[in-house]
């Protein structure tokens, strides 16, 4: 398996993720809890913090 | 989008990952520091008015949510997942917080409402051409010829050939 963090983009990079994105998780089951930190003040943030009281919505992404 | 959607009580954060297409610019991630650098950095490209998040250095909670780089989620209040996709569509997320919204206001108001499920395959235009010269003016060539030759690799010759062609007439190396 390549590196989560590689150096260089993947000549071999296969669709393996887009793949197995339909199974990793389903609508309806528990959303995946975690501790971040937010890049601009610096706090912890506990993501189910965010969604106790309504509808949170996350977008994934990078710069490249 | 977040703002359209403040009063209703729904939340919008951004959670950076990794560098997919490492290059000149935005090389690939090695501490924490950087990773926090970049995910402000991207903040600020974008003016964005969201929480800007990041997980840990080896993306515990993005491979937890199928490690795409850039899928989208909706999260009901209580914590159950309601939308996930591949791909980001404002377009989709409204349709979907529409109807989240619209539930909610009906459940205060005493309408029963039960689940149901749904999957669907929508299309998007992929301009590739346009991706490379995005890729070009802000990461760097070396992300560009990596790219061009992966997709000739994994999807072919045929496939990668409009970018190829466009990458003859501009690769500074050329």
């Amino acid at each position: 398996m390549t590196d989560y963090n590689y150096a260089s983009f993947p000549i071999d990079m296969d669709g393996a993720d887009f793949e197995a994105f339909p199974r990793v998780l389903k609508a309806g089951d528990r959303a995946p809890d975690g501790e971040l930190v937010d890049a601009t003040t610096g706090d912890a943030i506990k993501l189910s913090s965010l969604w106790r009281s309504g509808p949170l919505v996350i977008e994934f992404g990078s710069i490249t | 989008m977040a703002e359209a959607y403040a009063a209703d009580g729904v939340k919008f954060v951004f959670v950076y990952t990794r560098e997919a297409h490492p290059g000149e610019k935005y090389p690939h991630l090695t501490s924490m520091t950087q990773k926090l650098r970049h995910a402000a950095d991207m903040a600020e490209r974008l003016e964005l008015r969201r929480p800007m998040l990041v997980d840990d250095l080896d993306g515990t909670l993005h491979h937890a949510y199928g490690r795409l780089p850039n899928m989208s989620y909706i999260i009901g209040g209580g914590g159950k997942v309601v939308y996930r996709a591949s791909w980001t569509d404002p377009a989709n997320i409204g349709h979907v917080l529409d109807q989240l919204v619209a539930t909610r206001r009906g459940q205060r108001e005493g309408v029963e409402h039960r689940a149901y499920y749904a999957e669907w395959q929508p299309m998007i235009p992929a301009d590739r051409v346009e991706f490379c010269r995005l890729l070009l003016r802000d990461v760097g060539p070396r992300a560009v010829r990596e790219f061009i030759d992966a997709m000739e690799h994994s999807v072919g010759e045929g496939v990668a050939r409009s970018m190829r062609d466009w990458w003859s007439e501009v690769d500074p190396e050329r």
